[in-house]
């Protein structure tokens, strides 16, 4: 079959690799029908991620029909449609009985690695370094599930792989970052980084209910996606983010901040970035955190801050003193996306919510490399890429 | 290039300039740039080190800097030490070097593990190395400030034992001295442990350069004064930085999947302990270890287990490089849900004995397990020592043994990925597959 391949940084290359088949009694065999490109791919292309390794299948949003189940997967027959979950977890144990399915405590089995670098091991990810499993993604023609007695949810009237496709991931990566904000009426919620996840997180802020949805990125046309999702804009480009929200909020701060940006932030003044920068690149540091130390400043006292972006390592100057002298909570999370997949889509069928609005390029497997490098460079306002088969 | 390069002239100063190129800087940098950010980072660069407090406001410049650093605070223009890098000491697992360690390497790093030859001494180094009371010969802060006394001598080549014993063959001559630097820098781990300091990400892969063979020559470097004096005196400060970190990591170490030197059995007999939380009732986690022939299916070192009846069994393992070892044991203490003692009978090639203790987790959140075994390896510690360059790490087997059980008891079976087909081995996690399907 053909898949996206990592083959270093900078490097994807759709090859042919084996096809796959059962390995575990309770996995299942997809045809892809739509997978995507996220934002945290983009970690992996541009060398960040530690533990990746050449001819790795790349992917972990995907949605196809089932070809092939094992023995143990008695949910789901050979023709169902299906849209995968990107962590992949095994639903016995305590923590995925706890809804925590991200860190489900079976699903990596080089849990020894990931415990070496972050004390203990979360759940394993479909195409997401080794530390993360070493799971073949779904960037591919065939893909094989494990736990697809879990995971998997059926797509059963008709939906379009475009409705659909993102409960896989950035839909309800989104929405978590929003619930874990526990909005209240009247709330300001500031979220940094415009892309496909901080759209979503716009669109499931207002939804639980906040007055105003502020979404901070410098790309235009980023912003205008936030805009029609019901959010106002701030260019850090043009602006100064903590006074324009100081101001916005008539000196209290934004009540809950999400940092949809992770790792890999950029700074406005190049002399901040360099710093960031040097010191990831000569491995000071791991992971730029600009983002999220301005979400920590701009936070109103007793506020929280919940992060969904993608962080893989150490970060420094981290403003620790913000968060335990204001009273700020601070969340974080993988999505347990297992647990949003029935309520978002029960949503996305009675009109709620339509996330396809992210989509800005359909393209063919077989384009992937171009699709990486366009949605790396924000070529063509390029904000979320779908391929297909 | 940079400041360096005219100070190469000596072997000692090529070693150091070495070093000094591995800052890497100038490799991502323009040089004129390189010049500027090596003086912010290193630690020689001057006080700001020293200052380990960020001081906040300031009233000269504050617009600028407000605009420039989120909190308005002068930290962000000194480069503090990062607490990134001791977390990224403490981060990667193992190796680095040539051969299997850097197939592990390639593993590890994103890029092959190319950028990880850069080096950056850990900032803060110098504040330790001036902690250390000079001039005390006794103790390990003495000993290490001897050895890595930052004068450009040969001794701080000496300071750290190459894996495989290469490289430090020159003026070591103690024995009982090195093996007591090794200790210290490679806690519970041998030579692994060293080389887990010198693995990727860390920001020591200028030790390497150091420590290679054929740049031994004990040349005699200069003095303080210019640049490979300077350089020198970082690359100290950055083996002092890994010497202390290793010595305070050898008290930390433990708790859980502890390994230690069975004192009171002689030096040959090992003491592994490792312990699991599984999702299940006491009397069933108990009941499918009970049946030793459930054993193989999640102790991959195992292919058979035969249970002969009243409590006896004969165990068949892989042993090292494909021999199979076989020996007979018995059940000494049997507990229904609660505790299972064996050990060997006879001659077994590996004398060993095995506990396994099942308590309630507390608030419903299933069984404890905990398991101490005891064994004494074929060829005594050079055996271990091997077995650990091979990267079997015997603690790592423990605690990869007692997933597999969680994995096979809570889900089934035990969990396999492209890039773990076998289901989680510790050579394995060192060496993965591309996860790729396989053909």
């Amino acid at each position: 079959m053909k898949a996206t391949c990592w083959m270093g940084r900078n490097t994807v290359e759709v090859r042919n690799v084996p096809d796959p088949g059962i390995v575990n009694a309770r996995d299942a065999v997809v045809r892809v029908t739509s997978t995507a490109i996220c934002g945290s791919d983009l970690h992996l292309y541009d060398g960040y991620v530690p533990t990746m390794k050449k001819g790795d299948i790349l992917g972990h949003e995907f949605m196809g029909e089932v070809v092939e189940v094992g023995p143990q997967v008695r949910n789901l027959r050979v023709g169902d449609r299906v849209v995968v979950p990107f962590p992949i977890a095994c639903g016995n144990c305590l923590s995925c009985q706890n809804g925590m399915y991200s860190v489900c405590e079976n699903s990596n089995p080089n849990a020894g690695v990931a415990e070496k670098l972050m004390g203990h091991s979360p759940a394993g990810i479909f195409g997401y370094s080794h530390m993360l499993g070493g799971y073949a993604g779904g960037q591919a023609e065939y893909a094989r599930v494990p736990f697809a007695d879990v995971g998997p949810i059926k797509v059963e009237d008709g939906l379009p792989d475009e409705k659909v496709l993102f409960l896989s991931d950035i839909l309800p990566t989104g929405w978590m970052g929003a619930e874990m904000c526990e909005i209240k009426p009247g709330d300001v919620v500031a979220i940094w980084g415009a892309g496909p996840v901080g759209q979503l997180a716009a669109v499931s802020a207002r939804l639980m209910g906040a007055e105003r949805v502020i979404c901070i990125d410098r790309l235009p046309y980023r912003l205008h996606h936030a805009e029609r999702a019901g959010a106002e804009t701030l260019n850090y480009e043009e602006v100064d983010v903590l006074e324009a929200l100081r101001d916005m909020t008539a000196g209290r701060g934004p009540d809950a901040c999400i940092d949809a940006v992770g790792m890999e932030a950029h700074h406005g003044n190049p002399a901040m970035y360099a710093y960031d920068r040097t010191k990831q690149a000569t491995h000071l540091e791991t992971d730029r955190p600009y983002a999220l130390r301005q979400a920590i400043l701009a936070c109103r006292n007793g506020g929280t801050v919940s992060v969904i972006g993608v962080y893989g390592g150490f970060v420094d100057k981290f403003p620790m003193g913000a968060i335990m002298n204001r009273s700020l909570t601070l969340k974080a999370g993988q999505c347990h996306v297992q647990r949003y997949m029935r309520p978002l889509m029960d949503r996305i069928r009675n009109g709620d919510l339509d996330p396809s609005f992210v989509i800005s390029h359909r393209m063919r497997l077989e384009d992937a490399p171009q699709a990486y490098e366009m949605f790396k460079n924000k070529e063509n306002e390029c904000n979320k890429v779908v391929l297909t088969a | 290039m940079t400041h360096e390069e005219k100070h190469t002239a000596d072997p000692l100063a090529r070693v150091l300039g070495w070093a000094g190129i591995g800052l890497g800087l100038a490799h991502i940098v323009a040089p004129k740039t390189a010049g500027r950010v090596y003086r912010r980072l290193a630690p020689t660069g001057g006080r700001e080190f020293i200052q380990a407090m960020p001081m906040m406001g300031g009233t000269s410049g504050r617009g600028l800097r407000r605009r420039l650093m989120p909190t308005g605070g002068r930290e962000f223009l000194h480069a503090i030490p990062s607490p990134g890098a001791g977390g990224m000491l403490r981060g990667l697992p193992m190796a680095g070097g040539r051969g299997l360690p850097r197939g592990l390497r390639r593993a590890l790093a994103p890029t092959g593990g190319r950028e990880f030859r850069h080096v950056i001494p850990p900032p803060g180094a110098r504040d330790l190395l001036h902690m250390t009371p000079p001039g005390t010969g006794r103790g390990i802060a003495g000993r290490i400030r001897t050895m890595l006394a930052p004068t450009g001598r040969r001794e701080f080549l000496h300071v750290i034992p190459y894996p495989g014993g290469r490289g430090h063959a020159h003026g070591m001559g103690d024995h009982h001295r090195m093996g007591g630097m090794r200790r210290m820098m490679a806690p519970g781990h041998g030579m692994g442990g060293m080389r887990r300091m010198m693995a990727p990400g860390h920001g020591m892969g200028g030790m390497r350069h150091m420590m290679a063979p054929g740049r031994m020559k004990a040349g005699r470097g200069r003095r303080g004064g210019g640049a490979g004096g300077r350089i020198g005196a970082l690359t100290a400060a950055t083996g002092l930085a890994v010497a202390v970190y290793a010595a305070a990591r050898a008290g930390r170490r433990g708790t859980a999947a502890r390994e230690r030197q069975g004192r009171e059995l002689g030096e040959r007999v090992r003491d592994l302990r490792a312990a699991v939380t599984i999702n299940h009732r006491r009397e069933e986690v108990y009941r499918y270890w009970r049946d030793f022939g459930h054993l193989p299916r999640f102790m991959t070192h195992l292919e058979s287990v035969e249970v002969i009846g009243d409590g006896r069994s004969h165990w068949t393992a892989r042993g090292p490089a494909g021999k199979s070892v076989q020996w007979d044991a018995e059940i000494t203490e049997d507990r229904p849900g609660e505790l299972i003692s064996w050990r060997s009978t006879g001659r077994a090639t590996v004398p060993n004995s095995g506990t396994v203790r099942f308590t309630d987790a507390p608030g419903g959140r299933g069984t404890e397990v905990r398991v101490s075994l005891r064994y004494d390896p074929p060829g005594g510690k050079a055996g271990l020592a091997l077995a650990r360059l091979l990267g079997e790490h015997p603690e790592q087997q423990v605690r990869d043994d007692l997933r597999r059980f969680k994995q096979v008891l809570e889900t089934g079976e035990v969990v396999r990925s492209e890039g773990s087909p076998e289901g989680t081995r510790a050579l394995r996690q060192a060496v993965q597959r591309p996860a790729q399907p396989v053909g």
